[in-house]
């Protein structure tokens, strides 16, 4: 059989269900299977993680803070300009509180700066772990835990957690607002003044439905094949481009920075 | 034995005690939590179609499990006799061997996917059969080429409607191309639009000579696709019935046996005349607004919802239903425009107090520890003095169930328990989310009868569905909901 076209198929028309989508691009299925090369590797996005968290924490050098910001920023205006323009406004407002605490040290200065200066370091940190969370498509994460030959073990719960992690979020929404029409007040308040209790109304029905959710989606997955003896092929292109190359030098200047400027925190 | 042949040979199966917590969790509708089967002898020929129906706990959820090789591997019980699909002995096969041989499309569209992306899930099962990834590709090619989804293909899987999610299910099952393809209530939470799509893939599905093996409450849609009805009741096969002959019973015989329509409803206005005491007051709706980020979601010029008059509103899915029914709540503060109830424009939080909301999920609102908890709870001390809980029990037939836990209970009585809790609260604003997805004739009539009590006693009564049903026997005027003009801002 041969189907050399991807085009709507024959179920389509104006007033249907996929027409509700907003806006139906084409899709081309070899590209469905693969990331934009403008994303690096997951496995470049991981290892870069480490090496931010690790510079930017161990060494006091303040180039490499600055090098790591600019960093995460770019990486983050890649996917999520906005996103990436709240980092930089966060970084910048930590950097101008510490060079003020530094310019005239009086005492609540020092404090705001000594904050700001951490602020401006875990930003780093934190807006490289956004641009993880958002670059990453779980099924090439997968297909790059398979490739590296992780076991089943590994692979199984990673993907259960990316799959379950929303379901939770969406029960628990919905929870929320049954109790708040109920008026059961699940406000933060209520949390501190009644916390088993609040708590106790908020899980039980959140735990039966996330449950049940997770009772059907085993269902679905085991008939589907999932945890056959053989080991699963993967059907998502993984490939390095120019992007790993650029993030992976990026990456290896931020060691070369830590090792040769500065010195060493705590 | 030929591919895509389907034998029943004395079968019965049995549920085994489920565990506490699997009890607790059980979603499945009214007495289908596990309805234990008898005496089923069937032959379902290569390329056939055949639909399983009968009132909720009938047993066509427990059969179709043992098709597809769902019990007793994943449900535990005991089996007898034989089932057998190409051949293939399924009450004794490994679970993961199914996928050889039957692929199951489910009705939660939320809950029968493993990935996050349709391009992932489509590969999914493939995948797991370790597949080479150019005979992968081909074989989704062409079940897309069936389904028509190409334009899906590269989005996120939490951002498609429940339609649009059983067209995925649909093209991930046949790009498995497997002899046999069962449907477990497919149609559940679709619009009538989705549905006219679904019912065009089965056909397609059919064409291309696959067995299709369907269990729906929902019957007027397979008419044309199905070559059979097997009508079951309390476990075991009452009928056999040729397609022509099933979807030419009379309206009577039909509701006798306590199935739903055999034929489309005519978009007939609604006969249901509203209660007249209460035609004074009511919610109504001016000038709303809301977004979400830069998308208009609600763009509403004026809207009436009278009280003592149950109001039908449908439309779409994607259309702003449900986020209509948050603002009218108050769970979502409008960007412009006001709610006002008789007269009163009502700020959120005191929207908050005067609605109650009938979840589609009902497990989610159920909070006591006990039926007769659960109904209480929340009242003020004077609300549950004046309440008269033994009537309330009596009208939404919880008699006797009143120490149970809410969460132990079946669907439809969990549904009832929600119901007196909206009651007891004597909210002047009801609403209710797709109340009757995946249940049978009975139970429309049940929670029709449920809406109306409500209205009765002066309520505001908002039904968001797509049942078409539904609507005929209850509602009093219907609001089709259109997408604003301006999508994006």
């Amino acid at each position: 059989m041969s189907v050399a076209s991807t085009s709507n198929g024959p179920a389509l028309s104006e007033d249907t269900a996929v027409a509700e989508t907003h806006s139906p691009t084409p899709g081309d299925l070899d590209s469905a299977f693969r990331s934009p090369a403008r994303i690096p590797d997951p496995r470049t996005i991981l290892i870069v993680l480490i090496v931010i968290n690790a510079t930017v924490l161990a060494s006091t050098s303040q180039i490499l803070a600055y090098t790591a910001v600019l960093l995460a920023v770019i990486c983050l205006a890649t996917v999520r300009p906005r996103y990436a323009l709240t980092a930089l406004s966060i970084a910048a407002t930590g950097t101008a509180l510490a060079l003020a605490a530094v310019a005239w040290p009086l005492p609540v200065l020092v404090f705001v700066g000594v904050i700001g200066h951490w602020t401006m370091r875990f930003t780093a940190t934190a807006a490289f772990a956004v641009y993880a969370l958002i670059a990453i498509r779980p099924s090439v994460l997968v297909a790059a835990l398979r490739r590296v030959h992780l076991p089943r073990f590994v692979v199984v719960p990673v993907t259960v957690i990316f799959r379950m992690f929303p379901t939770i979020l969406r029960e628990a929404g919905a929870v929320r607002d049954a109790m708040t029409l109920r008026g059961l007040h699940p406000d933060p308040l209520s949390f501190l003044v009644h916390p088993i209790r609040t708590g106790e109304l908020l899980i039980v029905p959140l735990l039966t439905s996330v449950i049940r959710s997770g009772d059907e989606l085993t269902a679905a997955a085991l008939v589907r094949g999932l945890g056959r003896p053989e080991r699963p092929s993967s059907v998502f292109t993984l490939r390095f481009t120019s992007a790993d190359v650029l993030l992976g030098l990026a990456g290896l200047g931020l060691i070369v920075l830590a090792v040769t400027t500065g010195g060493r925190a705590g | 034995m030929r591919a895509g042949h389907i034998t029943v040979d004395n079968v019965g199966f049995t549920y085994g005690a489920a565990s506490a917590l699997a009890q607790l969790a059980s979603a499945e509708s009214d007495a289908e939590v596990g309805v234990d089967i008898a005496d089923i002898d069937l032959d379902i020929p290569p390329g056939s179609a055949v639909l399983l129906c009968g009132p909720s706990g009938s047993g066509k959820t427990s059969l179709l499990r043992l098709l597809g090789g769902l019990a007793p591997q994943l449900h535990p019980g005991t089996a007898s006799g034989s089932v057998t699909v190409s051949g293939r002995e399924m009450t004794t096969l490994d679970v993961h061997r199914v996928v050889e041989v039957a692929a199951t499309v489910f009705q939660n569209p939320r809950t029968q996917f493993f990935t996050t992306e349709v391009a992932g899930e489509l590969a999914f099962g493939l995948e797991n059969q370790a597949m080479e990834r150019a005979e992968i590709l081909e074989r989704i090619r062409a079940a897309v080429a069936v389904t028509g989804i190409a334009g899906l293909i590269d989005r996120r899987l939490d951002s498609l409607s429940g339609g649009q999610l059983q067209l995925v299910a649909c093209t991930a099952a046949l790009a498995q191309r497997p002899d046999v393809i069962l449907f477990d209530e497919p149609s559940s939470n679709l619009s009538p639009a989705s549905i006219e799509i679904l019912s065009a893939v089965m056909r397609g599905l059919r064409e291309a000579g696959h067995t299709l093996v369907i269990a729906e409450h929902r019957l007027a849609y397979l008419d044309g696709i199905i070559d059979r009805a097997v009508l079951l009741d309390d476990g075991r096969v009452r009928e056999d019935l040729p397609a022509a002959q099933f979807f030419a019973l009379s309206d009577e015989q039909r509701r006798a046996k306590g199935l739903r329509r055999l034929r489309a409803a005519r978009p007939a206005p609604p006969s249901v005349p509203a209660s007249a005491a209460h035609t004074d007051g009511g919610l109504v709706v001016e000038n709303l607004r809301f977004s979400y980020g830069r998308t208009l979601v609600t763009d509403l010029d004026r809207m009436e919802f009278p009280r003592g008059t149950i109001t039908a509103l449908t439309g779409p899915n994607g259309v702003g239903k449900s986020t209509l029914a948050r603002l009218i709540c108050g769970l979502a503060k409008q960007d412009a425009g006001t709610i006002s109830l008789d007269g009163r424009a009502l700020r959120a939080r005191e929207r908050n107090r005067a609605a109650s909301m009938v979840m589609q999920d009902v497990g989610r609102q159920l909070f006591g520890e006990t039926v007769a908890a659960d109904i209480t709870m929340g009242l003020s001390a004077s609300a549950r003095t004046a309440l008269d809980l033994p009537a309330l029990l009596e009208a939404t037939g919880l008699i006797g169930l009143e120490e149970r836990h809410p969460q132990s209970l079946s669907g439809g009585q969990r549904q009832r328990v929600a119901i007196a809790a909206a009651a007891a609260q004597d909210s002047p604003v009801c609403l209710f989310d797709e109340p009757t997805s995946g249940l049978g004739f009975s139970h429309l009539v049940g929670i029709a009868a449920q809406m109306r009590a409500l209205a009765d006693r002066g309520a505001v009564v908002i039904v968001i569905t797509h049942d078409d049903e539904l609507i005929a026997e209850a509602a009093n005027s219907v609001i089709t909901l259109t997408p604003p003009l301006t999508r994006k801002g």
